[in-house]
């Protein structure tokens, strides 16, 4: 059953999804549930000054409306970005402070979701209103660590104005980036039912164990009193990893009225309650020899953040690890503005920065006169440019020579705008992805039975990825059964520990528990066979057994089918929780993602630098009249170590270029400056691509080994695909127009 | 979403005499009504759901003009072959509008009713909006994000921008409103249905309390048939305009006999260019000459911060159009 | 949430945003009405109108309010969840269903305006021994999804875009599969999986 691995294997939860029969969060029902509706405040700074909530209790149908002032108290939990699992450290009736547009300030329960969503329109408030700032200003930037200091957020190496001074050419270049929201197509939603200190929360979830242990401690409660299910998850992309205050509003409403409460939060809402991608400003300075060897690598990064958190998402920590160059300098800075904590949103650290890196990267190209692919050929490096380690595995220029050769890289005429096509401009681009492999301990149970069939349970989360299928896969291939025996549960908190689903990690690390659980179980098995006094192993040394494929082998030859092996045995069925603790884990991180956190080793050990890498290549075309921008190749070849399953890495690494259209060409949460809100809080004029915006996208999975990342060698595939995307399309359209385009997203209006 | 009461009744008096109560509006295929009752931009005290008089449904691609009941649906219009083939300009405002399932549920009665997407409209937390609130001032004015409104036809009081697609179609070839009200039935040129908003941007069209639009006529013109709707926007499709041109062209030989240019996505109401038309009568249709209607057309336009890049992307949209609308009458395409 | 100048409230009570524990005890009774009568389940108590849909060829006589969206009767008072709701503006379908025949997106669509009218959901599209329908079937095969939140409306949405002849090639089918946002971005396999039940039913 090896071949199950590395195989195009059609997801095992598709006839759920297909037949509307998966069950998401909020299509749970308990029996006398009632509807949850928040009011949000108008303003973004300020104070109430009063909350008129009459006319919502007067509404037919509204059972309760909770303020600041009656809302039943629970333990304030901390924000992510402090060590805790909330998605902000600031929570939200509390008290009358506001301090973002669009905070919760009364929450309205009723007996329908449109009662309740009426009843909240109807809550009036006043305010002693404050004068609010929604951008940040880059002037007024600071440095500072996760830890509060500003441990390893500033690098220095060499010197970079000598670097600068012997270059042939420079480019000092600017980037921005905008706020940015996830939209995943299922709205937030949490589902609470008490009975008595026993509670119940459905909730669609990235990470069901850090909702659990926040969720708990906010009440003082054991976690056996707290149950988190959250099976199926429409989407996620970040938003859905920390505690959030609607969760917590809707946990302490339930217990208010005594009954089980639902709230679905409304698409403009969701632009407020949770987190979103920050806004940035990306400034690069590098300088290059004639040949476009770097002799110069400055990038500084400012990223937005809230007033009462610090929002760290190190995206230099990754481009500094991209290009060789002797002098090297790097600074991660925030500035703060009035909003809600921002937090994650896929490729956290990378979108953002590579959009900047990519093409500073292109312009010193250009500059230089070198082919932007023999740009990458010339700087690429086997070694980590600051930290001095090899890389675990590199295959940066293998990935460029595969999608150049498909694309027909060798078809572009270097000068802007030499190419055409009917009344369209043509242009190429290319630029580099990458993502750092994060490597966090888990747990997996699998319970094998010797009628052939095997559980896998684990506190993990498909959130559109393919989990449960690449789990299924593992588990098939070591235990030699068919996948479709190999039945998998997770999303749910009581399950064996797994970490976060965040990072492009999942695979990696809950797929190497799994693993490691099926060794177990051959291990057991094996003692037991080999134990007795007939069968193929018997009398064998079970230390010198090994599992190959399903198969028990001993030393001379001997072997039986795993499967047939634990048939023999006098239970019939074993079940053993597999480990993954990589030797990068050190105690303190692999109890902090115990206790629900996520601690994370990588992507620099002391003897590797572990990346995934990846090389896109976009053909753009501009409208000669309406300057319309369409995309219609877009072509990436990646290597990520092992490919479990080709069919569902192939959809998750083409989403993640679909991404990428989004934030070239469409994404931007916009801003009304005067009042700080959000202006375009919904989905239609929040853009993002529709099918006939995605042609041709053609991802190619080139074979990888690395033995060092982990057992599987699985490197993360679910953010790499988004990383280069933007870049090579802004590349792209200033091929195609000579104009040079510094700012996401990139519009018609730009190429007026 | 306010609760309400609803009536469906089957005939048009009746109809009629429902929605001429007060707080009473008309319902057909809701898209743009339950959308802002829900936002709680629209309270109505009740609805009138006139989706059960058949007689509005319906339309007729005759030789001399093209009739359309107002219950009419967006997709079966703007998917018809003959229409097509008739006036072009009309199929392709409708399908480049909105999604298949919205055009399946809406009625051209409504779409050209359609509301604008001004943000500080749609968002009952900004209190100052006239068009919402009448008087109580205009956020977009001050010192908000106008990147996205009119820059023809707009007031002190409101740059809202009148955001449809078919009425750019209707408002360039002559078309006719016709409806029935407490005051009789009557016939309104299309270009009179909506009012600029001025002082009173609350008030929007000429429509009485009451009054039901029963259909829309298009005469058959020469430009009709050589006629185009360009739409320029940043998403390939399900995206409102940024700019767009409905136009067409009638051609004796070498010269332009007839031009029809209307222009949206800038504008407070559907908006005709006939000074860009006159420009272009008498004359050659060349890139130069189209460009120079384009230019013509946004003479008059006033930016905002924000939608300077309105004036020089309509113009182009607007040649654009042109150069098709040509290929189109001179067979070239 | 409008801005008003009403004399601000004297501070609540713990207790005063209870109406009375009876209020909470018939809303109980209510919200959890789905799962017990059968014939005519309801979701409000106030200003009920009874209307009657056939779903998924079932005839299903239904309590609502005026303002009940037919998606909220379909998954709060039917308990038929397969239909989603992604932003109840219609602005992403994925609320979509078929409604006498036609695509729409049902949280645009007032229940009471659908009395008397056909629907078909998700959970209408497999035949009575639990075979796939061959749209579902291709969007398994071809992994026209991930997260799969959006898949109930792109389904019905891809059997309404053949059956409007909408499925010519691929550019037609990206046009007219442009109603249904997918944030996962299985656009290119949402468009095969249309083609290939297009070529199963040519073929």
């Amino acid at each position: 059953m090896a071949q199950t691995i590395n195989t195009a294997v059609t997801r095992t939860d598709a006839p759920r999804k297909v037949t509307g029969t998966a069950t998401y969060a909020a299509d749970v029902l308990p029996a006398g549930m009632l509807h949850g509706a928040l009011a949000t405040s108008s303003i973004a700074v300020g104070t109430l000054t009063s909350l008129d909530t009459s006319a919502a209790e007067a509404e037919p149908g509204v059972v309760a409306v909770l303020t600041h002032e009656t809302l039943p108290d629970y333990k304030t939990v901390k924000g992510f970005y402090a060590g805790g699992p909330g998605s902000a450290s600031f929570w939200p009736m509390e008290g009358p402070e506001i301090k973002y547009a669009g905070q919760p300030i009364a929450y309205v329960v009723a007996q329908t979701a449109a009662a309740a969503r009426r009843g909240a329109q109807l809550i009036s408030a006043e305010y002693e209103v404050g004068t609010p700032n929604i951008h940040m200003d880059p002037a007024d930037s600071f440095v500072i660590g996760a830890q509060g200091d500003n441990k390893g957020m500033v690098t220095t190496k060499g010197d970079i104005d000598a670097g600068l001074a012997e270059a042939a050419q420079t480019v000092d270049v600017e980037y921005t980036t905008p706020f940015q929201h996830h939209n995943p197509m299922e709205m937030f939603s949490a589902t609470a039912e008490w009975r008595g200190d026993r509670l119940t929360v459905w909730m669609p979830s990235q990470s069901v164990r850090t909702l659990r242990g926040g969720i708990a401690a906010a009440y003082d409660l054991p976690e056996t009193s707290v149950r988190v299910i959250s099976p199926f998850v429409g989407g996620a992309f970040g938003s859905k990893a920390g505690i959030t205050p609607y969760t917590m509003l809707t946990i302490a409403a339930a217990k208010a009225v005594g009954a089980p409460v639902r709230l679905i939060v409304t698409r403009p809402q969701m632009y407020t309650v949770a987190t979103f991608r920050p806004e940035s400003v990306q400034k690069f300075r590098l300088g290059a020899d004639a040949n476009g060897k770097l002799t110069a690598f400055e990038h500084i990064e400012i990223a937005q953040t809230s007033q009462f958190d610090a929002v760290v998402n190190p995206g230099t920590h990754i481009t500094r690890a991209m290009y060789a160059s002797p002098n090297i300098h790097t600074e991660q800075r925030l500035a703060r503005s009035d909003t809600n904590t921002g937090g994650f949103m896929r490729a956290p650290n990378e979108m953002q920065t590579f959009f900047g890196l990519e093409q500073a990267m292109d312009e010193l190209a250009h500059k230089v006169g070198v082919d932007p692919v023999e740009m990458r050929r010339v700087n690429d490096t086997d070694r980590h440019p600051v930290e001095d380690v090899p890389f675990s595995s590199r295959s940066l220029m293998e990935c460029y020579d595969s999608v150049s050769e498909g694309f027909g890289w060798q078809n572009r005429t270097p000068e802007p705008g030499s190419m055409t096509d009917g009344d369209w401009l043509v242009g190429y681009g290319c630029a580099t992805a990458t993502y750092p492999t994060n490597i966090l301990a888990s747990n997996a149970r699998v319970r094998m039975q010797g009628t052939g069939n095997a559980y896998i349970e684990l506190a993990a989360h498909d959130v559109g990825t393919g989990s449960y299928t690449i789990f299924a896969q593992i588990a098939a291939a070591r235990l030699g059964l068919p996948v479709g025996a190999c039945d998998v549960v997770m999303g749910e908190a009581d399950l064996p520990v797994a970490p976060l689903s965040g990072g492009s990690t999942t695979a990696a690390s809950a797929g190497s528990a799994v693993h490691d659980a099926c060794l177990r179980i051959a291990r057991m098995v094996a003692t037991e066979v080999t134990a007795r006094s007939e069968g193929p192993l018997a009398g064998l040394d079970p230390a010198q057994v090994t599992l190959d494929d399903g198969v028990l082998r001993g030393p001379g030859g001997q072997s039986q089918p795993l499967v047939e092996a634990l048939a023999a045995t006098a239970a019939g069925e074993v079940e053993a929780v597999g480990e993954f603790r990589h030797p990068a884990l050190t105690d303190q991180l692999i109890r902090a993602t115990f206790a629900g956190g996520y601690g994370t080793a990588g992507p620099v050990t002391p003897e590797f630098a572990m990346f995934a890498f990846g090389a896109e290549m976009a053909e753009v075309h501009v409208h000669r009249w309406t300057h319309e921008i369409r995309v219609p190749r877009l072509h990436g070849s990646f290597a990520a170590g092992t490919i479990l399953n080709r069919k569902t890495a192939h959809s998750q690494l083409m989403g993640g270029m679909v991404w990428g259209i989004g934030s070239a060409l469409h994404e931007i949460t916009e801003v009304d400056k005067p009042r700080a809100r959000f202006l375009n809080a919904n989905i239609a004029e929040y853009l993002i691509p529709v099918n006939a915006d995605v042609r041709e996208v053609r991802v190619e999975m080139l074979d990888e080994q690395d033995d060092y990342v982990n057992p599987l060698g699985v490197k993360g595939i679910g953010e790499l695909g988004i990383v280069g995307t933007a870049a090579a399309i802004a590349n792209a359209v200033h091929h195609a127009t000579g104009k040079r385009l510094r700012k996401l997203p990139i519009r018609m209006s730009d190429l007026v | 979403m306010r609760n309400f009461d609803y009536h469906r009744p089957t005939d048009i008096a009746a109809a009629i005499e429902a929605a001429r109560a007060d707080g009473a509006e008309i319902l057909a295929g809701g898209t743009t009504m339950v959308d802002l009752m829900k936002i709680g931009v629209w309270e109505p005290q009740a609805l009138v759901d006139i989706t059960s008089l058949s007689e509005l449904e319906g339309y007729d691609v005759g030789s001399d003009r093209i009739t359309f009941g107002a219950l009419a649906r967006m997709a079966e219009v703007g998917d018809d072959d003959a229409l097509k083939t008739a006036a072009p300009v009309l199929t392709e405002s409708l399908w480049k509008a909105a999604s298949p399932q919205l055009r399946h549920a809406a009625r051209l009665g409504g779409n050209i009713l359609q509301q604008t997407r001004c943000p500080y409209f749609r968002d009952t937390a900004y209190a100052q909006c006239n068009k919402r609130n009448p008087g109580s001032g205009c956020a977009a004015l001050d010192g908000g994000e106008t990147n996205l409104h009119a820059i023809l036809g707009g007031s002190d009081a409101c740059v809202a921008m009148y955001p449809g697609d078919f009425a750019q179609a209707l408002v360039a070839f002559d078309a006719e409103v016709t409806t029935k009200g407490p005051g009789g039935a009557r016939t309104i040129p299309f270009a009179d249905l909506h009012v600029l908003p001025g002082d009173t941007p609350h008030i929007e069209t000429i429509l009485n309390r009451g009054e039901i639009v029963t259909g829309i006529t298009v005469p058959v013109t020469g430009a009709l048939k050589a006629s185009h709707y360009l739409k320029a926007r940043d998403r390939e499709s399900y995206a409102f305009a940024s700019a767009s041109a409905a136009v067409g062209l009638d051609m004796d030989g070498d010269t332009v006999r007839d031009a029809r240019i209307a222009i949206g996505g800038v504008a407070a109401v559907p908006w005709r260019a006939r000074a860009a038309e006159d420009s272009l009568k008498g004359g050659p249709l060349t890139e130069e000459t189209a460009r120079e209607a384009g230019r013509i057309a946004f003479a008059d336009a006033v930016p905002l911060e924000g939608s300077e890049y309105k004036i020089k992307l309509g113009a182009d949209v607007v040649a654009g159009a042109l150069m098709t609308a040509h290929a189109r009458a001179t067979g070239g395409e | 949430m409008t801005k008003s100048s009403k004399p601000p409230k004297p501070g609540l009570s713990r207790r005063s945003f209870l109406g009375s524990s009876g209020a909470v005890g018939a809303a109980m009774g209510l919200a959890g009405s789905k799962a017990q009568a059968q014939d005519a389940p309801e979701l409000a108590a106030q200003e009920q109108r009874h209307i009657s849909l056939t779903v998924n060829g079932q005839r299903r006589t239904l309590g609502v309010e005026p303002r009940t969206t037919l998606v909220e009767a379909l998954r709060d008072v039917l308990g038929l969840t397969g239909t989603k709701i992604g932003c109840n503006q219609g602005q992403c379908g994925a609320c979509t269903v078929l409604l006498d025949g036609r695509r729409i997106n049902s949280c645009l669509t007032l229940a009471v305006t659908a009395d008397g009218a056909d629907v078909v959901t998700v959970e209408g599209l497999a035949d009575p021994t639990g075979n796939l329908h061959p749209m579902q079937q291709a969007f398994a095969e071809n992994d026209a999804f991930q997260c799969g939140y959006c898949t109930p409306g792109q389904i019905l949405s891809a059997i309404a875009c053949i059956d409007e002849g909408h499925a010519g090639d691929a550019a037609e089918i990206r046009e007219y599969m442009s109603g249904n946002l997918c944030r996962c971005g299985a656009y290119p396999n949402i468009v095969a999986a249309v083609e290939a039940v297009r070529d199963g039913q040519e073929g």
